[in-house]
């Protein structure tokens, strides 16, 4: 029904680098008179493997920067306007008036009145500058690698992800599988934080963290367990293209999508987002950075962009889980078009797929924020009840309704 | 190789965790082969194996641990020479 | 160039996984036994995907780098008296003492 933006993002780039490289190879033969071995170094660039290998760096810096640059910030910023919104304030507003040279300094436009895009850029800056300090106690080896660890495991969830049916890393058959295990990675990384800072506060938050994420993992994976039994097919794309058709119901063909979330798998789907609500950190279940009893938690010791990177690491997670849900149960990036626009022979689609999907990201983001902005905190045994007690046995039932389903529908 | 090296742990340590640490490395060793001979032969039973072999591991080491707390919690200590509930 | 790849990839990862685990295994702070412990997991994990199963790899990694190391760590945690190292303790002492 719709059509992507990128139609293929490897192919996109390949051309990309063989162009770069042609004008490398046009630069190093004009050498090769002078320097007769660059010839063959040029020969070299262009060969196979090269392009292949450079093809690959491109393509991942080009994914990481549109996850980390563009949509980060922009969740970043959705969510401290939204939630200042909701408590009646204007919140952030450094915005481009408030850069301080020429075509924005105007004087007869107030700094402070902006929309308040550029502040995640200005706290960045301002985060860098600062002194990154290693408490003295601290085992230093563990505290400076558990960053690492919780920042790279979350990014490996984006390789994985495909935002339309082109724009992708890799289209993976054990994709939805990748990412739960990605996902997997962070408690030990976020327990490494908390106990090498050497501080009781970050050692609680650690460990309610650790205990939260590992009991809220098993009610995701069986959901997922329920949607598989229905897909038959880990593969994202596939289950995408699965949900883009209309709902067929007794025969009649109802003007509603065929997403997950509508059919028998309404259950998993209230199981995975509230499990994935737990396993981002947000406001119902944020008992491991609660700010009141434990400064900051888990986070509490980092200081300067070591303490950025963990804090941005948050979002980064929302945006996966975000993009998880709506690729799972809320059909993905299908739409409708509204007409195409032709570029000599190369369409170009008004409503592309990147828009749909987008739009269902920002949309459950901003359902997040609302909701964690909303409601109070939950106590730690009052989540492990809630945990074990409660979603194991509904995703267990979403199970049964899905096997039953499947062998009798 | 590994399950020397866990074999080593099982015997010499003496914290109850680090042996069931080592429980883990011994498990650890006897997949890896699983996997290795269904991947030389061709036979997807070893994979299947593989997969029995770590849920089993998983539950082992959650249920160790809750041993092990019990034990904590009646002698105040895991250290193994000290506990000496089974030699009455 | 006559490199068998996956057998240097072999190599490399079972050098580094015999290493951790001989770390877990002599290491004194039990913490950063778990955390060795972890790593030998998932270079395992590695050399299964060393062996074309990637599902085996998938789930060695949800279930032993995610789940088994907190597990530990909890245990030790609970089962502990002194859980984190004394403020001032060692470390200042030893900085302290006069060689």
């Amino acid at each position: 029904m719709s059509a992507p933006l990128i139609p293929d993002l490897f192919g996109i780039c390949k051309v990309l680098v063989g162009a770069m490289i042609w004008v490398g190879r046009q630069l190093i033969y004009a050498l090769a008179g002078p320097v007769p071995p660059m010839a063959g170094f040029g020969d070299w660039l262009g060969s196979d493997p090269v392009v292949t290998v450079a093809t690959w760096f491109l393509l991942v810096t080009v994914v990481v920067m549109w996850v980390t640059v563009l949509n980060l910030f922009t969740v970043m910023w959705v969510e401290r306007k939204l939630y200042s919104r909701l408590q009646d304030r204007y919140g952030i507003m450094i915005s481009v008036w408030s850069l301080p040279f020429w075509p924005f300094n105007r004087t007869s436009r107030p700094t402070h009145k902006g929309m308040g895009y550029l502040q995640n850029l200005a706290d960045g800056v301002k985060l860098i500058q600062k002194e990154n300090i290693t408490p003295r106690n601290a085992d230093s080896a563990m505290f400076h690698i558990s960053p690492v660890l919780i920042a790279s495991s979350t990014l490996m969830v984006f390789a994985v992800i495909p935002w339309s049916s082109g724009f992708y890393v890799a289209n993976l058959e054990l994709g939805v599988l990748f990412i739960l295990a990605a996902f997997s990675l962070a408690p030990l990384g976020i327990l490494i934080a908390g106990w090498s800072a050497n501080n009781k506060y970050t050692l609680v938050g650690g460990l309610r963290a650790a205990a939260m994420l590992l009991s809220y993992s098993i009610p995701m994976v069986l959901a997922v367990i329920a949607l598989v039994v229905f897909t038959g097919s880990l593969n994202p794309v596939v289950i995408v293209q699965q949900q883009d058709r209309p709902i067929v119901l007794f025969g009649a063909t109802l003007p509603i999508p065929a997403w997950y979330a509508f059919g028998p798998q309404v259950l998993g789907f209230l199981v995975f987002t509230v499990s994935m609500i737990a396993e981002m950190e947000r406001v119902p279940f944020d008992i491991p950075e609660a700010e009141a009893e434990l400064v900051e938690g888990w986070t509490t010791e980092y200081s300067g962009m070591r303490f950025g990177i963990v804090f941005a690491f948050k979002w980064l997670r929302m945006l996966a889980a975000s993009a998880l849900i709506s690729i799972l149960y809320l059909g993905g990036w299908s739409g409708p078009v509204f007409g195409t626009v032709f570029v000599g022979s190369f369409p170009i689609p008004i409503l592309p797929e990147e828009f749909w999907f987008l739009l269902r990201v920002y949309l459950l983001s901003a359902f997040f924020v609302w909701l964690s902005w909303s409601v109070p905190r939950v106590r730690i045994d009052q989540i492990l009840n809630i945990g074990w007690k409660r979603l194991i046995p509904y995703s267990l039932l979403a199970i049964l309704v899905a096997a039953g389903f499947k062998a009798f529908g | 190789m590994l399950f020397c090296i866990g074999l080593y742990g099982v015997l010499a340590r003496r914290n109850a965790i680090i042996v069931l640490m080592s429980i883990e490395i011994i498990l650890n060793a006897s997949i890896l082969n699983f996997v290795a001979f269904s991947s030389y032969g061709g036979d997807p039973s070893g994979q299947v194996f593989a997969l029995l072999g770590i849920a089993v591991a998983a539950a082992e080491a959650a249920v160790g641990l809750a041993v092990f707390l019990s034990i904590y919690q009646t002698h105040g200590t895991i250290e193994l020479d000290k506990v000496r509930i089974l030699k009455w | 160039m006559g490199v068998d790849w996956e057998l240097v990839a072999f190599v490399v990862l079972s050098v580094f996984e015999v290493i951790g685990s001989i770390l877990v295994v002599i290491n004194k702070r039990l913490v950063r036994a778990a955390f060795w412990l972890a790593m030998t997991l998932v270079t395992i994990g590695a050399i299964y995907l060393l062996f074309l199963s990637e599902f085996v790899f998938l789930i060695q990694i949800l279930v032993y780098a995610g789940a088994v190391p907190v597990l530990f760590v909890f245990g030790l945690m609970l089962t502990r008296r002194k859980i984190m190292d004394e403020v001032g303790e060692p470390v200042a002492a030893a900085e302290e003492a006069p060689p």
